[in-house]
């Protein structure tokens, strides 16, 4: 089985750090960017197969980099799970409009992303 | 006369005890003038003064210088239709008179011999005179209806107008004259032609007065100057309370006042010694003759207007109203109709005089009772008038012998009139000067309730401002709460993460201990957060003063940063060029650290290029410096003025905002100084500068 690669794009560090222990122990190959706009790059760099997405990001946020993603061919159909604090109704509409797969609203249980996780990398 | 002015002193010392003195000045005059105008009317008229009977009067024993005029009333003889003369008498011895006739006395309604009168006709008058005395003695005449020859025996010695014995031979006039008979003796006859077309009844109307020569020129001149006086008085009067009206004309009882002044004026001088026909000699009689009647008749529906308006409540209007259209009504006809029938309407004019004069009282009573302003006085003069009129009605026909009071009550009454009135505009300025004061006093009341309100009102806005400083506080956090939702539910989230991770084991010690750490951290942080929130919302900062060095908290700080500008891809650099020590709220300096080091970890979190933020620690006189650099896209230069204000965060499209506003707060609460320097493209570099302790 070959490794699959997550990209956690999310500013804020412990967030990333977290999710980066729970996918290492998984196996996971991970990649992390601090904003959208780093994100995209890091995508492109190492084309993920799964992209965890926070919404709420200095310079670019998530909704805008799910947009741009969607837009190029190598990431029509990848993954891309958001993970929020902002958990209404409207947050979550607007990021499946945008072409998010998944929504897990903060805070959340490491198990349930990892689960949410293992649902698109089966 | 004392009798009467002392009860008016005692009446008006009841009414005004403060007013004593000018009450006795006004009295005082009032017994001045009423001694000048009663002079000869009662002193001189003896009550055995001879009467004529039959055409004969006796006054042998009459000493003229100690018992004064004598009227010679009583009944003359008279001859109906017939002008004779003293020839007349002397030819012809057998000439039968009509009969003997009153005196004064008008003609119509008079019978004699059971023959009645007409008002109008021609006769002649003949009184037989006894006379024993070596002074000289003159006659006084007042007015004959309507022309008269008078002839003393044979001797023609006055005339006024022209006898004759039809309305076309007969000319009125009269003229009040006084008749030098020099020093007479022994019998002599006062033979009188009267003719009258003009008027509705004539004859010997008026009392022809005998007396010393001198005491009749004096009479005369007394008469004079008393209705000279009293017309004087009048018009001034007059003048006064028109003018008054003039200035002030919601009372019109004033210009009511003044009009009947003026004709009560006018009329002192058409009657008595008709002053008018010696200033103008050459008016025609029918002129003044009309006049006098006018005035007469005018002044009755002119005082009843009067009456009603001082008591305007009292009056009945009904009487009122019929009072003033029968009075008018009369005064319409006089108006219109000649002079020969519109003397028919004196009678019916009297009479209604009369009763108005009794309703008027009546009213006048009840005002009194009432205690109306003005009342008591009215009643007074009123009741002083009408008991002159009535007096002189008394002594007209002998009844009794006081002498003749009623021009007196006249002025009295005119004078108690102008006391209320003046009383009444005292009042009412008296009113205005004391709504004046109370108004001034309301106005220094009001004002200084204004000043309380208004400094009250300044309290109250002082207050506003700041609940609505504090309502924009707490609305500005409103808008924020998504913001801060966010901002706790990342720490929230992550401490979650880890504490399940810590719990779920298979975790080294290290691992555990780096977990448990970030915990720490995030909680740190979420407690920053409600603190921040906490101080913005309450608009103050309190703080918790510690002593410390600046090496130690931002080792502590730089360790957390570590981890954040390294997931940024921001590398990060401490510098403790010198150490030092601060009395300082710790976590609110703290704050104050990761809010400029997480603006710029932002700011420069598009990894376009090689990003470095450095933290820098040295004294400066006695100041403490922190300094925070980084080579970002630095502040855009209209942001600069406004960087420290509340929610003006540039660039931030979420979390609290309040960072840099937080940040002033808070240095400036511990009597610091932050500012920046920035350069567009090249960096920022923000200075914090806190006073050194003083306990190193």
């Amino acid at each position: 089985m070959t490794e699959k690669t997550i990209l956690i794009i999310d500013d804020q560090a412990p967030m990333v750090k977290i999710l980066a222990d729970i996918f290492k122990k998984e196996n996971y190959k991970i990649a992390t960017a601090s904003n959208g706009l780093l994100g995209i790059k890091k995508a492109i760099e190492v084309t993920p197969d799964l992209i965890i997405m926070d919404v709420m990001m200095p310079v670019k946020n998530g909704i805008d980099a799910i947009i741009e993603l969607r837009e190029m061919d190598q990431f029509k159909k990848t993954p891309i799970i958001v993970l929020t604090a902002k958990g209404g109704l409207n947050d979550i509409h607007t990021a499946f409009e945008a072409g998010a797969n998944a929504f897990l609203p903060k805070p959340f249980s490491p198990g349930d992303v990892l689960l949410e996780v293992k649902k698109y990398l089966q | 006369m004392g009798i009467l002015f002392l009860s008016v002193t005692y009446l008006f010392k009841m009414n005004h005890k403060n007013k004593k003195y000018t009450i006795f000045i006004i009295l005082s005059m009032f017994m001045f003038w009423s001694i000048f105008f009663s002079y000869g009317c009662k002193k001189k008229i003896h009550i055995d003064s001879p009467k004529a009977t039959e055409g004969l009067i006796d006054l042998q024993n009459w000493d003229f210088v100690a018992n004064g005029t004598v009227n010679l009333d009583g009944r003359w003889e008279f001859y109906n239709q017939k002008l004779l003369s003293n020839i007349d008498f002397e030819q012809n011895h057998s000439i039968a008179k009509t009969g003997f006739i009153l005196v004064p006395k008008k003609w119509e309604d008079t019978t004699i011999q059971g023959e009645t009168l007409k008002g109008m006709g021609y006769g002649t008058y003949r009184l037989k005179l006894l006379l024993r005395n070596k002074i000289d003695l003159a006659l006084k005449i007042k007015t004959i209806g309507t022309a008269y020859n008078l002839y003393i025996n044979e001797n023609l010695i006055s005339k006024e107008g022209k006898v004759g014995d039809s309305s076309d031979t007969s000319i009125p006039d009269w003229n009040p004259t006084v008749i030098d008979l020099g020093k007479v003796d022994g019998e002599i006859s006062i033979i009188v032609q009267v003719s009258n077309f003009s008027v509705k009844s004539g004859g010997l109307w008026d009392s022809i007065q005998i007396g010393e020569k001198s005491q009749i020129i004096l009479l005369r001149e007394i008469g004079i100057s008393r209705d000279t006086f009293l017309a004087g008085s009048l018009f001034i009067m007059g003048l006064y309370h028109i003018s008054i009206y003039y200035f002030r004309r919601t009372d019109k009882s004033t210009i009511l006042f003044g009009i009947f002044c003026f004709i009560m004026s006018l009329r002192s001088i058409l009657t008595g010694e008709i002053v008018l026909k010696k200033i103008f000699s050459g008016l025609p009689w029918i002129f003044y003759a009309n006049l006098e009647y006018f005035t007469f008749f005018f002044a009755i529906p002119t005082s009843v207007v009067y009456y009603e308006s001082c008591f305007p409540d009292d009056f009945n209007k009904r009487i009122y109203k019929y009072f003033l259209i029968i009075s008018t009504l009369i005064c319409l006809v006089v108006v219109v109709s000649p002079i020969q029938f519109y003397t028919s309407l004196l009678r019916p004019m009297q009479i209604l005089t009369m009763f108005i004069s009794i309703y008027t009282i009546s009213v006048v009573i009840i005002t009194v009772k009432k205690k109306r302003e003005g009342a008591f006085v009215f009643l007074l003069g009123y009741i002083i008038f009408m008991f002159t009129i009535f007096n002189d009605f008394l002594h007209n026909i002998k009844i009794i012998n006081t002498g003749y009071y009623s021009v007196l009550g006249l002025f009295f009454f005119i004078f108690s009139q102008a006391y209320i009135l003046s009383k009444k505009s005292s009042l009412v300025l008296t009113r205005v000067e004391e709504l004046t004061e109370s108004l001034e006093k309301k106005v220094l009341q009001r004002t200084e309730e204004l000043s309380k309100e208004r400094d009250r009102l300044i309290g109250a806005n002082l207050q506003i401002e700041k609940l609505s400083e504090s309502r924009k506080r707490l609305s500005i956090i409103g808008q924020m709460a998504s913001g801060i939702v966010h901002d706790i539910k990342n720490p929230m989230s992550t401490i979650k993460s880890f504490a399940e991770l810590v719990r779920g084991g298979n975790l080294s010690n290290i691992e555990k201990e780096e977990y448990l750490s970030y915990i720490s951290r995030e909680i740190d942080r979420l407690s920053d957060m409600t603190y921040e929130i906490l101080d913005f919302s309450k608009g103050n900062i309190q703080l918790f003063i510690q002593n410390e060095s600046i090496s130690k908290i931002l080792n502590e700080v730089y360790e957390f940063l570590k981890i954040d500008f390294g997931h940024s891809q921001i590398s990060l650099q401490l510098e403790i060029q010198e150490d030092f020590r601060l009395d300082f709220d710790r976590d609110r300096i703290r704050r104050v650290i990761f809010n400029l080091a997480n603006n710029a970890k932002e700011e420069m979190s598009d990894g376009v290029k090689e990003y470095s933020f450095k933290i820098k620690a040295y004294t400066e006189d006695s100041f403490g410096v922190v300094s925070f650099t980084d080579n970002g896209h630095g502040v855009r230069e209209e942001v600069k003025p406004k960087i420290f204000e509340a929610y003006s965060s540039e660039g931030k499209e979420y979390g609290i905002g309040l960072g840099l506003f937080m940040c002033k707060q808070i240095i400036d609460a511990h009597n610091g100084y932050i500012t920046f320097d920035s350069k567009q493209g090249q960096g920022t570099v923000f200075y914090i500068k806190l006073p050194l302790s003083e306990n190193k």
